[in-house]
């Protein structure tokens, strides 16, 4: 990975990009983020719908994601924007990782115009200070790669997905990481994973991620066609989840896998891990963004203009009939490998030399078209339906 | 007496705005939404739903976005698509489109990538404009509006503008999850007029707080008066004007500019600004831009 840039951050950590980020922490400090992050080149901000209200299990799970973005290497500082002063926990929590965070809260700023004009004149700063900082030589291990798929169909097993494999074991043998998620999108694929563990326990971890999934789906009692594989799956190709897994697998390469990782939380060692996500694509990408991932990889066969608010989000097309029709929207043509111009080796190796473009800083189509998806990913379901909209007339 | 004016629809409704939505109906499709949006002066919500749901989270989801395309504040919607998502954009414009209301659709994938989208969702948005751009405020009956109360915490208000919403002839759609709300609120019906309009509904299990509001947008609110609990900060909704009274705590002190009065000023004062938000002065929500679509969902995504 010749010509590898990127910022050494005081963790130790490499960013990939060098966004001030404005972060609510409520969603009733949105309005003022987003106004701030407008006002100031550099700034970034994330929508959401978080109120700091759940079970004990989302509240864990959204504060993981939070203090992830807030800490994230791709950022040089955050300003947090909590509702309270009870929310500068969270900000102390990312602080504690060695992050630069400043925090201010709608309560101590007389509300949301004081704290836009308290909060302009901080993330000026704060920019002023990101644009200090240099790129510099960096290692493989600096990259940690989140690997995705959205919108497959049914060459996303033939084509992008196997040469995005070979491009995760080329970074893997290079010393960098690499994240696989997705997990309705492994069942059915959870043997050939296991078998490749590093341990016996790694290999338990794997099976039972994937039997606490459909354990909960048939507590849902529900069908899940339709969310997996979903219409845009299913008119590409791929008629059941166990044939769309097995080709989500093959993002992972050969790699051994070094552990299962939960939602949001970080790898523990360079080399390939598994991470538990929903399939859902912005749920996945800020799980693995908010673990630490700070580039991402998205094969793509309908066609999606994803991308993350702060991490560079690298599009490959399965097919080249997409490839020409969202020509903007992607970055590279894995459908040559169908074509006959290029064996998943070629790609593969072009994939990983398109990464690392993109991690020294050229943007991909996600990042020029401004893409930056955000979603809180929460997994206590209600119990039952409400009566939601319906009224009780008196 | 309420005297007040609306945009008056074809289906009989009358609304207190005359906006034009830009829906997504999958999170991968809220950035060119937004982009078409900003660009027309439509307005856009930014959710994160719409892709990987099953069962009843994914027909309700389904349902509130209709709901709120078929809002009296709302004159015609452009529903944006991607094209593989589990709520499929253009099954939406059609359900929005038998209930009558003027929708257009425009999907990413069909388009030929976002640049493409959002410059066919533009070609659209502006038609729809235009459509509405005739359209003027009128006199409107009260039997025709219906005020959304959301009673998250105890005021003398609440009551106090029930009252004063039934006397006038207006229907009343109330959340909230204080004990005994309901109870009250029977009580509160004694003095109604005789059904369907006015009415008065109690919505159930609307969820909590701020989620309340898409539930009376669901009920067909023109305006929200909202009474955010003590602890809780006011926000504004996408296409609804979300009116907040503050009450007695440090928070809501400390939050005084972001609600637009409190319960002492009463409710000559809460009525005056009620009936001049239905008639177009934008409350402090839709000043600072607050705009919170929080959709309670059954089931975890898939």
């Amino acid at each position: 990975m010749d010509g590898l840039t990127g910022y050494l951050r005081s963790d130790g950590r490499w960013g990939l990009r060098n966004h001030v980020l404005v972060l609510p922490l409520h969603l009733a400090a949105g309005a003022a983020a987003e106004r701030i992050a407008a006002s100031v080149d550099g700034a970034v901000s994330v929508v959401h719908d978080w109120t700091g209200e759940g079970s004990d299990e989302d509240v864990a799970r959204v504060g993981k994601v939070l203090v992830g973005f807030a800490g994230h290497p791709n950022v040089s500082a955050t300003l947090c924007i909590g509702l309270g002063e009870d929310d500068a926990t969270l900000a102390e929590r990312a602080r504690e990782r060695g992050a630069r965070v400043e925090f201010l809260s709608l309560e101590a700023g007389g509300g949301t115009a004081g704290t836009i004009e308290r909060g302009l004149s901080v993330t000026s700063g704060l920019a002023a200070e990101a644009a200090r900082l240099q790129r510099r030589t960096a290692p493989p291990s600096a990259i940690c790669l989140g690997l995705e798929c959205g919108g497959s169909d049914g060459m996303s097993g033939i084509t992008a997905n196997p040469a995005l494999g070979v491009a995760s074991d080329l970074l893997v043998e290079a010393g960098g990481t690499s994240v696989l998620a997705e997990t309705s999108e492994l069942v059915g694929a959870e043997h050939l994973l296991a078998e490749r563990a590093v341990s016996a326990e790694v290999a338990k971890d794997i099976i039972e991620m994937i039997e606490r999934f459909e354990r909960a789906a048939a507590s849902l009692g529900v069908d899940l066609r339709g969310g997996q594989p979903g219409p845009g799956n299913m008119k590409g190709g791929l008629t059941t989840i166990e044939e769309k897994s097995l080709g989500a697998a093959k993002k992972g390469g050969k790699a051994p896998i070094q552990s299962v990782l939960e939602y949001a939380e970080a790898p523990g060692t360079l080399g390939l891990h598994v991470m538990d996500t929903p399939g859902n694509d912005i749920e996945q990408m800020v799980g693995m963004v908010a673990a630490g991932c700070n580039i991402v990889a998205f094969t793509t066969g309908r066609g999606t203009p994803t991308g993350s608010p702060v991490a560079p989000c690298l599009k490959i097309a399965t097919n080249s009939d997409v490839f020409r029709r969202m020509r903007d929207d992607l970055d590279l043509n894995a459908g040559e490998i169908l074509d006959g111009t290029a064996s998943q080796l070629d790609m593969g190796r072009r994939i990983l030399a398109a990464l690392a473009g993109a991690a020294s800083g050229l943007p991909t189509a996600s990042e020029r078209h401004g893409n930056a998806e955000f979603a809180i990913s929460r997994v206590a379901p209600r119990a039952a339906m409400p009566t939601y909209g319906t009224v009780s007339r008196i | 007496m309420l005297e007040a004016t609306a945009f008056h629809r074809p289906g009989g409704t009358a609304g207190a705005r005359n906006h034009v939505l830009v829906l997504p109906s999958v999170v991968c499709a809220a950035r060119v939404a937004r982009d078409v949006a900003t660009a027309t002066g439509g307005v856009s919500i930014v959710h994160q739903h719409g892709c990987s749901q099953v069962g009843d989270d994914a027909v309700r989801t389904g349902q509130v976005f209709e709901d709120v395309a078929c809002s009296p504040n709302v004159g015609a919607t452009l529903v944006i698509g991607l094209g593989c998502e589990t709520l499929e954009g253009h099954r939406l414009a059609s359900r929005i489109e038998q209930r009558g209301q003027s929708v257009e659709f425009t999907g990413i994938q069909d388009a030929g990538g976002s640049k493409e989208a959002v410059a066919t969702g533009v070609a659209a948005c502006t038609r729809l404009l235009a459509e509405l751009a005739g359209s003027e405020r009128a006199a409107v009956a009260p039997a025709k509006l219906t005020i959304g109360i959301e009673a998250a915490r105890a005021s003398p208000l609440v009551d106090a503008l029930a009252r004063r919403l039934a006397e006038a002839g207006a229907s009343v759609a109330l959340t909230g999850h204080a004990g005994g709300l309901q109870d009250r609120w029977s009580r509160a019906a004694a003095f109604s007029s005789t059904p369907p309009r006015p009415y008065r509904v109690v919505l159930q299990e609307a969820g909590h707080g701020v989620q309340q509001h898409l539930a009376l947008i669901a009920a067909g609110v023109q305006a929200i008066v909202s009474f955010p609990a003590l602890d809780a900060a006011p926000v504004g909704s996408p296409v609804c004007p979300v009116l907040a009274v503050r009450g007695s705590s440090p928070l809501h002190s400390a939050l005084a500019g972001d609600f637009d009065l409190s319960d002492g000023d009463g409710i000559d004062v809460l009525w005056r600004r009620m009936v001049e938000t239905i008639d177009g002065a934008p409350t402090v929500a839709e000043r600072l831009g607050s705009s919170v679509f929080a959709l309670e969902r059954l089931a975890m995504t898939m």
